[in-house]
C-alpha cells in the first residue's frame, strides 16, 4: 500500500500520467455507451423486457426534474440524467473492485464547475447579464465581497462532500481488506476466507447506501441550484 | 412520487446547509493566513477575512433557507 491512497498511474501519453480514475471512468463510459446503444436498439410500440426498464428510468428522471426545477425546465432532463447513472455508476465501481473515479477530487471537482458555469450561464441567460451581476450587490453595495465568496462556495461544498465521502469508504474499505488479509497470514490460512463475508455489511453501506444517496443529492442540488438561479 | 421528491429535496438541501456554512469560513482563514504570510502582517488580513467568511456563511444559509420560504409562499 506504498504511495498512499491516491490513485494509481496506469500509464503515460506524452508525458501526461493517466491515472486509474481516467481509465475507470473511460469503462464507465463505454459500458453507458453499449447499454444505451442495446437498449434503445429495437424499439417497439408495447415495450417488454429491456424497454420497459429503460423507459420506466428515462420517465422518472423527466418526472424527477419537472417536479424539482419546474415544467418549464424539462429540458434540463438529459443532463440530470446523465449526471445521475454517471454517478450512480461510478460510486458503484467500487462493488466491482474498480477504484471509483468519484474518489478523486478532480472528477467531482470537473462536475462541481460544470453546475457553478450551468448555475450562472442559465441565471444570466434568463434575467439578463445587469440584471444578473446586480444581484450580487443585493442587499447592499458594500455585501459584494461576500456574496462572490458565498458563489465560491457552492462548487467546493458539492464536490468535496461527494469526494469525501467516496474516498472516506474507499480507504475504510482498503483498510479492512489488508486487515483481514494480516489476520489469515497471521493465523496461517493461506485461503482468503476473511475476506469473504465480513466486508459485505461495510460494503452494503459505503459502495451502495453512501453511494447512491450521495449521486441522488449532488444531482438534486444541481437541479435546485440552477433552478433557484433561474428564477 | 410527488411527496418523495419534496423530502429528497429537503434531505439534499439539509445535508448541503452545514457544509455551507463551514467552507466560506475555512476558506477565508486560509487566504488571511495567505494574505499575512506574503505582506508579513500581523494578522490584520485573517481577522478581516474571517469576518467576512462569517458573514458570507451566513448569508449562504439566508439565501437558502429564505428562497424555499418564498417558494412555499
Amino acid at each position: 500500500m506504498e504511495g498512499g491512497f491516491g490513485p494509481k498511474i496506469v500509464f503515460e501519453i506524452a508525458g501526461i500520467k493517466v491515472t486509474e480514475t481516467v481509465t475507470n471512468t473511460w469503462i464507465i463510459m463505454a459500458l453507458l455507451i453499449l447499454f444505451s446503444f442495446l437498449a434503445t436498439r429495437k424499439l417497439e410500440q408495447m415495450p417488454k423486457g429491456l424497454q420497459n426498464f429503460v423507459e420506466l428510468l428515462v420517465d422518472g428522471i423527466y418526472k424527477l426534474t419537472a417536479q424539482t426545477m419546474g415544467k418549464d425546465k424539462i429540458g434540463f432532463a438529459p443532463y440530470i440524467g446523465t449526471l445521475l447513472i454517471y454517478l450512480v455508476c461510478a460510486n458503484l465501481a467500487g462493488l466491482f473492485a474498480l477504484r471509483p473515479p468519484t474518489a478523486d477530487v478532480n472528477t467531482t471537482m470537473g462536475l462541481a464547475l460544470i453546475t457553478f458555469f450551468m448555475i450562472h450561464f442559465f441565471g444570466m441567460k434568463r434575467k439578463g447579464v445587469g440584471k444578473y451581476l446586480k444581484g450580487f450587490l443585493d442587499p447592499i453595495p458594500l455585501m459584494l465581497p461576500m456574496n462572490i465568496i458565498s458563489e465560491l462556495a457552492t462548487p467546493i461544498s458539492l464536490s468535496f462532500r461527494l469526494f469525501g465521502n467516496i474516498v472516506g469508504g474507499l480507504i475504510i474499505m482498503s483498510l479492512l481488506y489488508g486487515g483481514l488479509a494480516g489476520i489469515g497470514a497471521k493465523l496461517g490460512i493461506m485461503i482468503p476466507i476473511f475476506q469473504v463475508g465480513i466486508p459485505v455489511p461495510l460494503h452494503l453501506y459505503f459502495d451502495v447506501f453512501a453511494g447512491v444517496l450521495q449521486s441522488f443529492i449532488f444531482s438534486m442540488l444541481t437541479m435546485v441550484f440552477v433552478s433557484m438561479a433561474m428564477d | 412520487m410527488r411527496n418523495y421528491s419534496n423530502i429528497f429535496k429537503n434531505l439534499a438541501l439539509l445535508t448541503h446547509i452545514g457544509i455551507l456554512m463551514i467552507i466560506p469560513i475555512f476558506g477565508a482563514v486560509y487566504l488571511g493566513n495567505l494574505v499575512d504570510q506574503k505582506l508579513g502582517t500581523n494578522n490584520i488580513f485573517l481577522i478581516a477575512f474571517i469576518i467576512l467568511g462569517v458573514g458570507s456563511g451566513f448569508l449562504n444559509v439566508y439565501k437558502v433557507v429564505m428562497k424555499d420560504i418564498k417558494k412555499k409562499k
